[in-house]
């Protein structure tokens, strides 16, 4: 398990360094630079913006240098934003992203397992039939329309919700919701069928023959084998709740990495793009390694075969 | 090939149960892949949500190609004067604030979508089965480097890819393709050497090397219409992706330039009417990529479903 956790590291550190470089030179492969729109400027003081920025030193340079900086944790300075230390920026909008995909995973992890195992157990037709049709909802209605409909109805209709930007908690509800439905949506299906699967399994009957009440039969063993596919996507789901929040975070108006990074695209701003991408590829390889490990966690299989595929 | 021969002391049975039953499937031997595919078929038949999701999907194609030539309207033809009009006898789906018809805007969007989403699907099929079946069926170390290759691109977030590409190779209909196919192919080369690895090694394919049929004929009767399944199933669920993240991107202001009409940029432009009232201008786009992405996904679970039942879910 340890040298497995090792090489992961190893290849997550790897994918790291092949996104930086990658962007880097696509980066510096557009033509002109950011400053060529800037007409008004003079041509001494395009050099000296661009020796303040460094982009007067040759390709590699930069790159060493970039990543020198990486090592050190420093992100460089923003060209166009007001506040130009790119540090600065992630540490005050990292904050508020985190908050809402916290939320958004955790309504669709707790939402999604609980509706699929009610579902799966088959007491309500009611239920699986609610868990089908946000299925349905979930898998055909893209995020950015979610939104849109949710701001119409609870913010512009209804009246009981803020209609964007960010503060107290009921800022929080429609961006988390409209998020969370989709991997909400996925999880419940998911979870269904991998409990159905689970308790039509013999360990279940031979439980139950044991005498050991229905509830621990059901959350003890069956959802705890149930479990396993639900923590695989978990890496995929959390990515899909990272790249979500590009769009969700403009739609509301949150001031958080998402809406900077959309921001910085738009600007050509190519050292906060550069920041963006490793900030992000940062979170999601963090991610896929810890789900990776919390699978061998909980699969002891995993550890001994020292794989999971 | 040699057949087991009879034992010469048993009991012949009687000859009329080697005639086939009147009522019997008619199916020889060399029939079998046709009656694969009819029972696939069959199965996928009795999908509801699969069917319905084949129909809309039929019905957006002639829309797609037919829909723009219904109305005497361009999709970028502007008429200040007709601006914001509600659904109507001359403007089916209403104007926008251009005085634009949305029926002609939202078939031309139907057109990019389903172009970008079929292309996009399509680009994807072609690199992923070429880099993952040399990679697959070469094996060793060129296999190894070749999947190392993929596993390390493979970690980068397909929307954050996509959109560094797109600010590279600057807006544009093929522009967004190319950024989609360009990570689009990882995971259907992964699928693809999956299944070549797979059925490499099953014995029905060994048996038939070790009777002497040749490569190319094991190929085309064993490994590809066996792996033929999976694959069409990742294909029929790329369209919707391709076709969400053109949206996403045109949402953003990424994708198609304008004034060509994306439901993306339709849904985008038509925000200010949460406020302002004009809401069908947000619903027709709206609406209609909620459609397509259920029709395609409905369609994909079902042949999903239908090509493999034990995977049902």
């Amino acid at each position: 398990m340890g040298a497995y956790l090792v090489r992961r590291l190893l290849t997550s550190i790897l994918t790291l360094w092949v996104i930086i470089t990658l962007t880097f030179v696509l980066m510096h492969a557009i033509p002109g630079d950011p400053f060529i729109s800037e007409a008004r400027v003079s041509p001494q003081a395009l050099d000296n913006l661009r020796r303040f920025y460094g982009l007067d030193q040759p390709l590699p340079v930069q790159y060493v240098r970039y990543l020198a900086n990486l090592a050190r944790l420093d992100l460089g300075r923003s060209i166009r934003s007001e506040v130009r230390n790119i540090n600065q920026m992630i540490a005050d909008g990292l904050p508020i992203s985190a908050l809402l995909g916290a939320e958004a995973l955790i309504l669709a992890v707790v939402g999604g397992v609980t509706l699929g195992v009610l579902a799966a157990l088959g007491h309500n037709r009611l239920l699986d039939h609610v868990s089908i049709g946000l299925a349905i909802v979930g898998i055909s209605v893209p995020s950015f329309i979610l939104a849109t409909l949710l701001i119409t109805i609870f913010a512009v209709k209804l009246g009981i919700l803020p209609v964007s930007t960010w503060g107290t908690w009921q800022h929080t509800v429609m961006p988390a919701f409209a998020l969370g439905l989709a991997p909400l949506a996925y999880l419940a299906r998911l979870t269904r069928s991998s409990m159905l699967e689970e308790l039509g399994q013999d360990y279940v009957k031979a439980a139950i023959a044991r005498g050991l009440s229905r509830w621990r039969v059901i959350l003890g063993h069956a959802l705890r084998n149930a479990l396993l596919p639900v923590v695989t996507v978990l890496g995929p789901i959390t990515a899909g709740i990272l790249t979500g929040s590009f769009i969700i975070e403009n739609i509301f108006g949150i001031p958080g990495i998402g809406k900077i990074f959309v921001l910085s695209i738009s600007d050509r701003d190519y050292p906060l793009i550069l920041s963006g991408a490793v900030v992000y590829s940062v979170l999601l390889l963090l991610t896929n390694f810890l789900v990776d490990a919390a699978y061998g966690v909980i699969d002891p299989r995993i550890r001994v075969l020292g794989k999971t595929r | 090939m040699s057949h087991p021969q009879p034992v010469e002391h048993a009991q012949q049975p009687p000859a009329e149960l080697f005639r086939p039953r009147a009522d019997a499937p008619a199916r020889g031997v060399s029939a079998a892949p046709a009656g694969r595919g009819r029972d696939v078929v069959r199965r996928l038949r009795q999908n509801r949500l699969a069917v319905l999701g084949f129909w809309i999907i039929a019905a957006l194609v002639v829309m797609a190609i037919v829909g723009p030539f219904l109305v005497p309207y361009a999709y970028d033809e502007q008429n200040l004067l007709e601006g914001n009009e509600p659904p109507s006898a001359r403007h089916w789906f209403g104007t926008d604030d251009f005085g634009r018809d949305v029926f002609a805007r939202t078939w031309t969007g139907a057109r990019i979508s389903l172009f970008v989403g079929f292309t996009a699907a399509f680009l994807d099929l072609v690199i992923g089965v070429i880099y993952g079946g040399t990679s697959g069926y070469t094996g060793g170390t060129t296999d190894d480097v070749m999947m190392r290759v993929v596993d390390l691109l493979y970690g980068v977030p397909h929307l954050l890819s996509t959109v560094l590409l797109m600010v590279v190779l600057g807006p544009g209909l093929f522009t967004i393709i190319l950024a989609m196919v360009a990570t689009g192919w990882l995971g259907m080369a992964r699928l693809v050497r999956g299944q070549v690895l797979q059925l490499r090694e099953l014995e029905y394919v060994q048996a038939a090397h070790a009777l002497g049929v040749p490569s190319r004929r094991v190929l085309g009767r064993h490994l590809i219409p066996n792996a033929m399944g999976p694959i069409l199933v990742n294909l029929t669920l790329t369209v919707p992706a391709a076709i969400f993240t053109e949206a996403a991107l045109s949402f953003l202001g990424l994708g198609v330039p304008l004034p060509l009409a994306s439901w993306g940029t339709m849904t985008a432009e038509a925000l200010v009417t949460i406020l302002t009232g004009q809401t069908w201008r947000l619903f027709f786009p709206a609406f209609f990529i909620s459609l397509t992405m259920f029709a395609f996904n409905a369609f994909g679970d079902g042949l999903r479903d239908a090509l493999d039942p034990r995977l049902k879910r």
